[in-house]
């Protein structure tokens, strides 16, 4: 899915904001997946708590949301930007690539509950990025 | 049958008694018909798809309607909702599919309306509500 060029600004204005709030939007993210689909869980075995407010999904939230903002920051080369984090999920992690999208949801739940201004063209940019980044994450299992 | 905690019905009665309910459905629908443009195809709105054109109007007082009667009786959901399956199957013919796009949609204007209110508990209770209004939508697909 190409982003046309009024698309990638959309999503290039909300680079400064999400490298500020990245742990606060990430940790958000995980926990709003957490609670829609428990079973996401078991790829974060071990944390005391699975609320935004826990140590470990505030610091996994945070990892993700700064590898999500390094793709924003390479937007003509997400597959590039993302590449050792793809062949990390496809060859060690193993976690099941439709998982992805889940997350991708939650993120821009989390985004739409956290900006004013989230119209359709904004939620639309962000989706067709997301979707970009997904596909990265899902080619390096097989 | 669906299993409802006490603070899910209350999370789902709370959300809807927050926002005006058509005003947000309508814009829903309008985001959905610009994130997802082929969802355009169920409609003859003549191009009218902004949130406070006349026909996305009253197809969001439409969609209120069934939803307010799903809350009124959200241990059976798929019995109030078998002629509008059957609808949607035989006459209007919608891809069931699309049905999870509205959903989402609706999700994150939920967000974007109720901004910090719309807690991932909130999300999550909603989210479970949607899941079964899909669910007794998708029924009388054959």
């Amino acid at each position: 899915m190409t982003l046309r060029t009024n698309e990638k600004a959309l999503v290039k204005e909300l680079a400064g904001y999400i490298d500020t709030n990245a742990e606060k939007l990430g940790a958000d993210a995980l926990a709003r997946l957490f609670l829609t689909k428990p079973s996401t869980k078991t790829y974060f075995s071990g944390y005391a708590d699975y609320t935004a407010k826990g140590a470990k999904v505030k610091m996994q939230g945070g990892i993700i949301v700064k590898a999500i903002l390094c793709a924003i920051n390479r937007l003509d080369d997400v597959q590039g930007s993302l590449e050792e984090t793809a062949v990390i999920h496809g060859q060690q992690l193993f976690v099941d690539p439709h998982n992805f999208d889940l997350f991708a949801q939650n993120l821009l739940v989390t985004l739409a509950s956290n900006l004013t201004n989230f119209t359709p063209q904004v939620h639309c940019a962000l989706d067709k990025f997301l979707a970009q980044v997904v596909t990265a994450l899902s080619s390096r299992y097989r | 049958m669906v299993q409802w905690q006490a603070a899910e019905r209350a999370h789902i009665n709370k959300v809807f008694s927050s926002i005006k309910p058509t005003l947000v459905t309508a814009k829903a629908l309008a985001r959905l018909f610009f994130v997802y443009p082929w969802t355009k195809k169920y409609f003859k709105f003549e191009e009218q798809f902004n949130y406070d054109d006349e026909k996305v109007k009253i197809h969001a007082e439409k969609v209120v309607f069934a939803l307010n009667k799903a809350i009124g009786n959200l241990d059976d959901v798929k019995s109030e909702f078998s002629k509008l399956s059957r609808d949607h199957a035989k006459t209007f013919k919608v891809d069931p599919e699309n049905f999870k796009l509205l959903s989402s949609c609706l999700l994150i204007e939920l967000a974007q309306t109720l901004q910090k209110d719309f807690t991932p508990e909130v999300h999550a209770s909603f989210n479970k509500f949607l899941n079964v209004v899909v669910d007794a939508l998708s029924k009388e697909y054959h």
